[in-house]
């Protein structure tokens, strides 16, 4: 079913971010937010993902079973690659998450410890621990945040195989990754939506 | 990298050097007062403390006295260590548990040593004060830095755990364990000599009979200064070799964990 956002409101303090969303994110398609930095569209994320709680208004039909990429990586920095990944998802064999992480340029990076990796690699480890939790729906804010133009390229081909038929809603500066991915755009201007 | 390693093991191995001129400084520096001062009564030479010492660890009284200060004050640590963890657990939960428990730990660690032990003698026997005196003085020290582990935990981490529903195993091991990890060795540390230190202390001031507090206290009753040195010694012996096994097991079983 597709997500409906009902005329939801949320400000912080006197500082209103989200003025009366009116929106519909498609069921099994990708859904891209952008708008200015501070706009709100973290917050929206949060709303849908139960960290926040809207001043007013609703959001219907979020799926229970979600997964996402956080601003910040979040991962175990004290635990391998592999432990990180596999800790979301208990039916996953060490051949598929090698082969994932191969996809996204990681090969042989099972064993080793997360607080070893650079930004980019740790990036990397989130988004596949996030696609391979294989929820009802991903969460990606900023997933390409820290990666080089060829990584960006590789991750976002690695995006668009392992999303397929997947309801994805994704925050993203750059309308070229929109379309790369062959996403739905939904633009936040002055707290409120254009779709 | 492998560089890196060796600068390691190097500075390690310097520090080990340090440490060992240093108490031999330390040993050379004492038996020269010793020999200055002239009266074995007043300062035994550190040599003579060996020779006593090593007629000691053939006796079946010392080796009893050893076990019996051991167990006690195991006990008591072991116990404590546990209502501990138990503690800062529901203060962490419950923020009515922390309130209420403030008091008794404040108190606890304001009151000297000497005072609960005097005060526990009324209630309990020589046996069994050592057991509650290293508990009572290892328990705030755990709870606390327990408690302080928990309170560092990452909020976010726990959004991440929430969003992808860990288990409370898993929550536990890869999110609460890191950041408990140094706060819990860094309060073992702490609380293995307080315990030793508190423990004997109450065997001392309560005589309990077969003890290591009761063998100083003769030693000191029959002005036996080379026993009093000995025992002096051997007790920090055990208190070292105790929080050495203590630590490595600790730091063990964390290793394991960080390589699942």
């Amino acid at each position: 079913m597709d997500i409906v956002i009902k005329n939801l409101h949320k400000s912080f303090g006197d500082n209103k971010v989200l003025n009366g969303i009116n929106a519909v994110i498609k069921e099994n398609r990708i859904t891209c937010l952008m708008g200015q930095s501070g706009i709100g569209k973290t917050t929206l994320l949060n709303i849908m993902l139960g960290f926040e709680k809207a001043d007013a208004g609703e959001i219907l039909n979020v799926p229970a079973l979600k997964s996402t990429v956080f601003q910040e990586n979040r991962l175990c920095e004290d635990f391998s690659v592999m432990t990180n990944i596999k800790i979301v998802n208990d039916s996953l064999s060490d051949e598929t998450v090698s082969k994932h992480l191969a996809a996204v340029g990681l090969e042989g990076c099972e064993k080793k410890k997360v607080n070893t990796l650079s930004g980019g690699m740790k990036r990397r480890v989130a988004l596949v621990r996030a696609v391979l939790a294989q929820k009802d729906i991903l969460f990606l804010d900023e997933p390409f945040k820290g990666l080089d133009e060829a990584t960006k390229d590789r991750v976002t081909q690695y995006l668009a195989v392992n999303t397929k038929n997947m309801t994805v809603v994704m925050i993203t500066h750059q309308a070229e990754e929109a379309r790369a991915l062959g996403a739905e755009v939904i633009y936040l201007k002055n707290g409120t939506l254009e779709q | 990298m492998i560089s890196t390693m060796q600068d390691k093991k190097q500075t390690t191995f310097n520090n080990k050097i340090e440490k060992v001129m240093a108490v031999a400084a330390a040993l050379v520096l004492w038996q020269l007062a010793a020999v200055l001062i002239g009266e074995e009564i007043l300062l035994v030479s550190p040599l003579k403390v060996a020779v006593r010492l090593s007629e000691l660890v053939f006796e079946t009284e010392f080796w009893g006295a050893v076990l019996f200060s051991f167990k006690r004050i195991t006990l008591g640590f072991v116990m404590a260590v546990l209502s501990g963890i138990v503690l800062a657990v529901a203060a962490y939960r419950f923020h009515i548990v922390e309130i209420f428990l403030w008091p008794y730990m404040a108190v606890i660690k304001a009151i000297p040593v000497a005072s609960f032990i005097i005060l526990c003698l009324i209630w309990l026997n020589s046996s069994s004060l050592p057991v509650f005196i290293a508990f009572l003085i290892v328990l705030p020290v755990i709870y606390t830095n327990m408690l302080t582990g928990f309170k560092s935990t990452d909020r976010k981490m726990l959004e991440m755990a929430k969003v992808f529903r860990l288990s409370f195993a898993k929550k536990l091991v890869f999110i609460y364990f890191p950041k408990l990890k140094p706060h819990f060795i860094s309060a073992l540390s702490v609380s293995l000599g307080l315990a030793w230190k508190s423990g004997v202390a109450a065997e001392i001031i309560a005589i309990s009979d077969g003890s290591m507090g009761e063998m100083l206290y003769n030693a000191k009753l029959y002005l036996a200064t080379a026993d009093l040195f000995s025992w002096t010694v051997t007790i920090v012996l055990v208190s070292i070799l105790f929080e050495k096994v203590i630590l490595l097991a600790v730091n063990k079983i964390f290793g394991k964990l960080e390589d699942m």
